[in-house]
């Protein structure tokens, strides 16, 4: 790799309205800064992933709490609809066929839209569909009890918040190709690993690869984060509510979205706070 | 406003006039006797945020030997906040001076 590319590498850690409007004056300093030398070259391009990330870290912490709680309640739903959408299949490859279960496949074909809809940054759209998906759950859930991890009420109602504030406030917002190429490898992987298909399990490794994520990206950005720790408080919620002996862990669950929460505050404080 | 001492020799190399990116590095430098040594990364973030709290006012980008550039010039808010860091700094010296000359004279031989 030549080093202009190697600097360009480093540029993409760099917003993308930054990248636009420096990233070529930025090339050229660091061209010029490191002269011949290698390792003045190398400590530069260090210096520039550093930099770049920070920047995006300051920009998610210029949002105010409320602004980034609603982005993460949205990308709560995206990662429910992932997760519906990965019991659903792994539904119908046990049962090797959509005909017999077409309430579900009406469902997945829902989920798609939503999901489809999102990565294009039409929220409305996705939120819309992401509703009435919401209102079908219930009726598909009926049918299925066993479609999902622990299902009750709870789980439909998480969503519905993020997908009623994508139909009535959405933004044009578009995720990244990385992300959701990443959730798509992610909703496949699930499904073909060894027993990935049985009831509850590919679920489990979307959701802990997305917690595992989540907490890798929580300095620059904790959106991640916060949508997965939205997640695993509903499932505590879910059963402490409706188990007939909850276990202590099961409550520490519920904490899981408070403690995220203040964390994220907590970094934004300091960010905001830190010298020129 | 408090400002680091990267950000600070950085401002003072504006002090004379506007510079592009790699003549702050290599002024920010000399200024430290070779002490602080500006990143890319580092001058480009520091500059940043100089801009955004207006102690520092980006050019219009020129390419000049091939390469792109963009002048950065301080602003007078800039101009005080170095003034009042230097103040800082020189009073804080003044402090920490008396207390290590009195220290001196009554410590036993």
């Amino acid at each position: 790799m030549t080093r202009g590319r190697l600097a360009r590498a480093a540029l993409r850690c760099y917003p993308p309205a930054t990248r636009t409007a420096r990233g070529a004056e930025m090339l050229d300093t660091l061209l010029e800064a490191s002269d011949d030398r290698h390792g003045l070259f190398l400590w530069n391009v260090v210096s520039l992933v550093a930099a770049g990330l920070g920047e995006r870290a300051r920009a998610s912490a210029r949002l105010s709490a409320g602004r980034t709680i609603v982005e993460a309640a949205k990308l709560a739903s995206v990662l429910y609809a992932c997760l519906w959408l990965t019991a659903g299949l792994a539904l119908l490859i046990e049962r090797r066929g959509w005909r017999h279960e077409s309430a579900v496949s009406l469902y997945m074909v829902g989920l798609l839209i939503v999901l489809l809809a999102w990565s294009q940054g039409r929220q409305r759209l996705a939120g819309v569909i992401g509703l009435a998906c919401t209102v079908a759950v219930a009726v598909v859930v009926t049918r299925r009890p066993d479609l999902l991890l622990p299902v009750s009420i709870v789980q439909p109602i998480v969503p519905a918040f993020g997908y009623l504030i994508m139909a009535i406030a959405p933004t044009r917002e578009r995720p990244s190709a990385v992300a959701v190429g990443a959730l798509g490898a992610l909703v496949v992987v699930s499904l073909v690993v060894p027993d990935g298909h049985t009831s509850g399990f590919g679920q489990l490794i979307v959701l802990a690869t997305a917690s595992i994520a989540g907490l890798a990206v929580f300095a620059v950005q904790p959106r991640l984060a916060i949508a997965v720790a939205i997640i695993w408080t509903a499932i505590g919620i879910e059963l402490i509510a409706f188990a007939s002996t909850p276990h202590a862990p099961w409550k520490l669950l519920v904490a899981t979205a408070p403690a995220v929460l203040v964390a994220a505050a907590a970094r934004a404080r300091v960010i905001r706070g830190r010298a020129i | 406003m408090e400002l680091r001492t990267p950000s600070y020799f950085a401002l003072a190399s504006l002090i004379d006039g506007p510079l592009h990116g790699y003549a702050i590095m290599r002024r920010a430098r000399e200024l430290s006797d070779g002490r602080v040594r500006l990143s890319t990364g580092t001058l480009y973030a520091l500059l940043e945020r100089a801009i955004g709290e207006e102690l520092v006012t980006a050019g219009e980008p020129y390419v000049h030997g091939g390469r792109q550039r963009r002048d950065y010039a301080l602003t007078p808010a800039g101009r005080l906040a170095l003034e009042t860091e230097t103040e800082r700094m020189a009073s804080a010296a003044r402090v920490v001076s008396a207390r290590l000359r009195a220290s001196a004279r009554t410590a036993p031989a």
